[in-house]
């Protein structure tokens, strides 16, 4: 075999030219294909995986009719086994019980249709979000009039009275919605300040909820105020309660504004009798709608997330050792978000396939010409003694290592750029970024890491050249000596 | 003894509507330790005739009997292999493989043949010496003038240590001082080793060391002398 090998690599190389042109063009094919699998993958994959682990949730536990039901009759009881079992489980990186349930929410003479959500205090990474959309800032008539008496130009103060009745995060959110001018930064701290409202998150210690700031609009209530909240509580159970607003929210997505409720799961689960009592108060089991997981296997659009998902459901199904519980994940919970997802993906194989076909038919001109320039060569070292099989080998060969060349040569090229952009990934600037970080999304464009798909994108080049390698072996077996 | 036999041998070319009848009806013997010159103008069917002989190309019509081996029996990689075993080839020209030395063009049977790595080396380093080119073993055959070349190509159809070696015009492209440097070579070897030499020609001076002129015209023998 060695000795093939030798006779192939020199044969590449007495045509030195058509041999770089050859692999000059994998070497480009590759290149470009693999950066854009790498940015197109990788860019959608973090949003993926930022939206799942942020909303849904990687997986989620639930009653095995929930899916189907998803009422809180449906919900399953949150056992401090169940928990423990699942601090047991490596691969997830974080979980949370989730309470959640529609209701009437009023203040007394107007009422309408709110989400209750009950909120795991001890999540601290979906309380840092919830914490972030806090209101901490109002421009009420009364601001208004105030920074009138304040010595701001009145250019500042048309456009502070623009926002009349508008409710801003905090300052980087009024700053973004002011639209200041250079010469205008100055008071910014200013108005800020003067138009100041307290939002505080959700405790334990209270009896406080946290609603949207649309609600609170509609519902006429401010901050301080009691809100009503009458609902369908577990199996029949009427459920009542009347809560103190702590904070106001506002999310990026209006619905949300119109209708969320905040409350600790603890409050949620009274709020709707959501427990089961055996024997003393003391074995009191809390129900909940499911339980969401985060695992360190990220949302991704490469195929194989999906069967380290599966893996990870298994073990945890296995673990939690319940009939009455199944364990979902992520692609069946947003079937859409899967399938937009892979749509996208579509896009970066087409240009992929247009550039092997590019390169398919380049390398098959070399084949050719190849052919051609050595037929007498072929034919007299037949009739020395050479048989037909190993001759399409040295071929076969020459073709395989003139094709590694612009593969690996590629490939190492593109290294550079995949890692740094992964590991230092771009950045959204501007609206996308705040657009994408209301969203609690990272906005970020990070080029997915060296993986599998490199191994992809050779055997897809590897393949073309096993398709145009045919010819030119019917050529061979077909030679005539003479 | 024989070591070739031809009986009532026939070539007929067929190319679109047109038939060329090469060889019309050779009978003919070759004995082991020959010498022997095919001479003729251009077209009388030295080069299909020798062809035939080789088995690089099959015959219409005849019989080629090689150590009594029928050539007619031998198809595809059995063919091949009989070739390897029993026929050296000369070729007029391009007969080397570029991108190897003249030693490893020369050890390039031996290695289909399956010889070991020592053995190769011995012995393609004795019939380079034997041919004149022990110093440009490592040569490729860029670097040799075509004299040099068509001596590799001898080094090499002996390396298989063939039962006889053809040549079809192998001086066609060489100049005076080439030519007659390669027919010494073959005569010694001849002489020497004992080995048999079929070559085709249409040059006088090749035709002069030739101790069997064989004549060809249209296909047919016209005289066949033995000196
Ligand atoms: N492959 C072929 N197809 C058709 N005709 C051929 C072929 N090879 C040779 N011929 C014809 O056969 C005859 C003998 O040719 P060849 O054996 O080459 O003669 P020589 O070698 O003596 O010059 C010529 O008329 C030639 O044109
Ligand atoms: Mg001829």
């Amino acid at each position: 075999m060695n000795e093939y090998i030798k006779l192939a690599w020199r044969n590449i190389w007495r045509n030195r030219r058509r041999t770089m042109i050859t692999s000059a063009s994998i070497f480009f094919a590759i290149f470009f294909s693999i950066i854009l699998h790498s940015f197109q993958t990788g860019a959608w994959s973090n949003f993926l995986d930022n939206l799942v682990s942020n909303y849904s949730g990687h997986m989620q536990i639930q009653n095995k009719d929930y899916f189907k039901n998803q009422t809180i009759n449906f919900s399953m009881p949150y056992t401090n086994e169940l928990h423990e079992t699942l601090n047991t489980i490596d691969e997830i990186t974080s979980f949370s019980p989730v309470i959640q349930c529609g209701g009437l929410a009023s203040s007394g003479e107007i009422s309408k249709i709110g989400i209750v959500f009950g909120v795991d205090l001890n999540d601290e990474i979906s309380n840092a979000y919830v914490d972030s959309c806090l209101i901490n800032i109002f421009i009420s008539e009364q601001v208004v009039n105030e920074l009138k008496n304040r010595n701001i130009p009145n250019e500042l103060i048309e456009k502070i009275n623009n926002l009349n009745k508008k409710y801003y995060k905090n300052k980087d959110d009024l700053k973004l919605n002011l639209k200041l001018a250079e010469e205008e930064m100055s008071f910014l701290d200013l108005i800020a300040e003067t138009a100041f409202l307290k939002s505080e998150f959700i405790s334990k210690k209270d009896n406080g909820v946290n609603i949207g700031f649309e609600l609170a609009k509609y519902l006429e209530l401010e901050i301080g105020d009691s809100i009503i909240i009458l609902g369908q509580g577990y199996h029949g159970a009427t459920a009542a309660g009347k809560y103190r607003i702590k904070g106001l929210l506002k999310f990026p997505a209006f619905e949300f504004n119109n209708s969320v409720i905040y409350m600790p799961i603890k409050t949620a689960q009274i709020l709707q009798s959501a427990y089961v009592v055996s024997g003393n108060l003391q074995d009191t089991t809390f129900l909940v709608n499911y339980v969401r997981i985060n695992t360190n296997n990220p949302a991704s659009l490469d195929k194989r997330s999906e069967s380290r998902t599966l893996k990870i459901k298994d073990k945890v199904e296995k673990l939690i050792a319940n009939k009455e519980l199944d364990v979902v994940y992520w692609q069946k919970i947003n079937p859409e978000m899967t399938q937009l997802a892979g749509s996208k993906q579509g896009s970066s194989k087409i240009i992929s396939f247009m550039l092997y076909l590019i390169i398919g038919f380049g390398i098959f001109g070399t084949v050719l010409m190849m052919i051609a320039e050595r037929k007498r060569e072929f034919g007299i070292m037949i009739a020395i003694g050479m048989k037909k099989g190993k001759l399409a080998i040295i071929v076969i060969l020459e073709m395989i290592l003139l094709s590694l060349l612009g593969i690996v040569s590629g490939s190492i090229a593109t290294l550079p750029i995949v890692l740094i952009g992964h590991y230092f990934p771009l950045k959204y600037s501007g609206g996308a970024a705040e657009m994408l970080e209301n969203l609690n999304v990272e906005a970020t464009v990070p080029f997915q890491n060296v993986d599998f798909y490199y191994l992809e994108q050779a055997f897809t080049v590897l393949f073309i050249v096993a398709l145009v390698i045919i010819y030119p072996v019917i050529k061979i077996i077909r030679t005539k000596v003479i | 003894m024989d070591i070739i036999t031809v009986k009532n041998l026939h070539k007929i070319y067929k190319e679109a509507e047109i038939e060329v009848h090469a060889v019309r009806g050779i009978d003919l013997s070759f004995k082991q330790g020959e010498f022997s010159a095919i001479v003729g103008p251009s077209g009388s069917g030295k080069t299909t005739f020798l062809n035939l002989l080789g088995g690089l190309d099959t015959a219409s019509e005849g019989e080629i009997l090689i150590d009594g081996t029928d050539m007619e029996a031998l198809r595809g990689s059995k063919l091949i292999d009989f070739r390897m075993k029993n026929i050296g080839f000369v070729f007029q020209a391009y007969n080397l493989i570029p991108v190897l030395t003249a030693k490893e063009n020369v050890e390039f049977i031996m290695h289909l043949q399956g010889t070991s790595k020592a053995e190769r080396t011995k012995r393609s380093t004795e019939l380079l010496t034997a041919v004149g080119l022990g110093e440009r073993l490592n040569s490729r055959p860029g670097k040799l003038s075509g004299g040099q070349q068509q001596r590799v190509a001898v080094a090499r159809a002996l390396a298989s240590k063939p039962k006889f070696i053809l040549a079809d015009e192998p001086t066609a492209n060489l100049d005076s001082e080439s030519t007659a440097n390669l027919l010494n070579i073959m005569e010694r070897l001849n002489k020497e080793e004992n080995i048999t030499f079929i070559f085709s020609t249409h040059d006088a001076r090749v035709v002069k060391k030739a101790r069997r002129i064989i004549t060809l015209e249209d296909g047919k023998i016209l005289k066949d002398e033995v000196k």
